[in-house]
């Protein structure tokens, strides 16, 4: 699903089919107030994303599990 | 003696050890003004008076024969209702889960219990901690004390209510963007987000995991300390909880403050969000009385407060939606609108906008930990206005503007609200205290500090002293 990486407000329709994705049944009135509160959303994840190259981007942390299981 | 509901912890806690005061004595003050004013406040959801007395009897019949085990021994208290309690229902005052009984103690509520704190009641929050304030949820929004129509702000709502008005003597939170700092500031509390991994989170019903803290409310900072010293240690079960030893957290308190920097960061309330005039000029009042007891104030520039509040957004509500995903869609009936239509809006963020927002937080918190090098602690605003009324609370509110408090859950520092005065209507007002990571001992040093310095901590919600 493309999420917030469609960068630019939806229609009611675009909206519409963006939450039939997601496997959510919403109301009449959430369909009628959410795309408003969708597009802050866009904004703020147009707001994480700093320039940086390919090469700058930093790792993500994952510790495996030391030892053997006691089970 | 005045009422004993109305003693610190630290107080009710030297009473109990000389055996000047039983547990008994204090549960029961505290029982009493919960009978007499819950029905105005709502601050707990699940009120348990014949288990905290049975508790304190055993807490009574351990101090008399020496086995005395700490200033949290006997003292009553309440805990947030998304802490599990073992054969009590925990339900995030939520109607889905509103038969939940656990069989295990959070951690941190074992925790409390072995250092014998007796436990009252469970406390109202913002459903699932992010849904409020609510009337369609399982039970009404807790009242603030000092203006029972307006809030207490959340989500750890009833544990702000509670302590305020002397129900119990501290309460437990939960703080992913403010949970704890903002009843703790709107109800004239102390009430602290420690260092991420200084308290365990198993066992307690999550938000969003990276985000999420647990911390104590109480009516000053000594005790806050002190209940968070309880709280504390490290539990495997959690796997961000910290491998190392809690340090005391009363160490500092009474050092002199002479020779200690503060960083202001006014920008915050000044130009990201701007705070009300009445917020500023109890901030600008406090910084006196810190230039009084001999601290150096410096300015501090940290990124926009709208850096902080788009990171700690994204990150949880993706974390969030994960967590009520399959229950948004099979039953969001059960959901109040405030926390279904919130919580739903995590559908709409893609991986890549989480991974971005992470990246984005490790560049923020570096640039912090560079800008307040030179400093103690840092400074600013908890909220940017008093209480509002409980009908007038904007549902999208803090997805418009950004939050004082997220800042500190992104970077995970330790932050403590601390009460600096009130409006002339009677509103609280509120600083916060962002300190050095596991540096909490010097975060209560200087809430100790203003607290022994000024006259707040001297006055009471009427409704509670008319109890």
């Amino acid at each position: 699903m493309s999420g917030c990486g469609s960068r630019r407000a939806l229609s009611a329709d675009e909206f519409a089919a963006l939450v039939r994705l997601t496997g959510l049944t919403l109301t009449p009135g959430q369909l009628d107030e959410l795309p408003r509160i969708h597009d802050l959303i866009l904004a703020m994840c147009e707001r994480v994303r700093t320039p940086r190259g390919m090469e700058a981007e930093p790792a993500h942390v994952f510790r495996p599990i030391e030892g053997r299981s006691r089970e | 003696m005045s009422d004993p509901a109305f003693l610190t912890i630290a107080e009710a806690a030297a009473l109990i050890a000389a055996k000047k005061m039983s547990s008994t004595e204090l549960v029961q003050a505290c029982l009493a003004r919960t009978e007499k004013l819950d029905s105005k406040l709502d601050a707990y959801i699940t009120f348990t008076p014949d288990l905290a007395l049975a508790a304190a009897k055993i807490a009574d019949q351990e101090i008399a024969r020496g086995a005395y085990r700490g200033p949290m021994h006997g003292i009553p208290i309440g805990l947030k209702d998304i802490f599990d309690t073992a054969g009590v229902r925990t339900t995030a005052h939520s109607r889905l889960l509103a038969d939940r009984v656990p069989d295990k103690d959070a951690f941190a509520v074992t925790q409390l219990k072995a250092a014998g704190a007796i436990i009252c009641g469970k406390l109202g929050t913002y459903e699932f901690a992010m849904g409020g304030p609510s009337f369609d949820v399982l039970g009404p929004p807790a009242r603030n004390p000092w203006d029972p129509t307006r809030t207490t702000a959340g989500s750890s709502s009833g544990s702000g209510a509670a302590v305020a008005a002397g129900l119990c003597l501290g309460a437990t939170g939960s703080d992913t963007a403010g949970s704890i700092r903002s009843p703790a500031a709107q109800c004239g509390l102390a009430g602290i987000k420690p260092t991420y991994g200084l308290v365990s989170r198993s066992g307690i019903l999550p938000l969003a995991q990276s985000l999420d803290h647990a911390g104590p409310l109480c009516w000053t900072s000594h005790d806050a300390a002190l209940m968070l010293q309880a709280m504390a240690g490290y539990d495997p079960d959690d796997p961000a909880c910290a491998a190392r030893a809690v340090p005391d957290c009363t160490a500092k308190l009474g050092e002199s403050l002479r020779g200690k920097t503060i960083g202001v960061v006014s920008h915050f309330y000044e130009e990201d969000h701007i705070a009300s005039d009445a917020v500023v000029g109890g901030i600008e009042a406090a910084l006196v009385v810190y230039q009084q007891l001999g601290c150096r104030i410096v300015e501090v520039r940290l990124p926009s407060l709208r850096d902080f509040s788009a990171v700690g957004m994204v990150i949880m509500l993706a974390e969030a939606y994960a967590i009520h995903e399959k229950a948004l869609a099979s039953n969001p009936e059960l959901y109040g609108e405030n926390a279904r239509d919130r919580l739903v809006m995590g559908a709409f963020v893609s991986g890549a906008d989480y991974l971005q927002a992470l990246r984005r937080r490790r560049e923020l918190a570096l640039e912090v930990h560079a800008a307040k090098a030179e400093v103690d602690v840092m400074l600013t605003a908890t909220s940017p206005f008093t209480a509002p009324k409980l009908h007038e609370v904007p549902k999208w509110g803090f997805f418009e503007n950004p939050s004082f408090s997220t800042p500190s859950n992104v970077t995970g520092l330790p932050a403590m609200a601390v009460c600096c005065g009130f409006t002339p209507e009677g509103l609280p007002l509120s600083i916060q205290l962002i300190g050095h990571a596991f540096d909490e001992q010097t975060v209560f040093q200087f809430g100790h500090a203003y607290e022994a310095a000024t006259i707040w901590r001297g006055r009471r919600p009427p409704i509670a002293l008319a109890a």
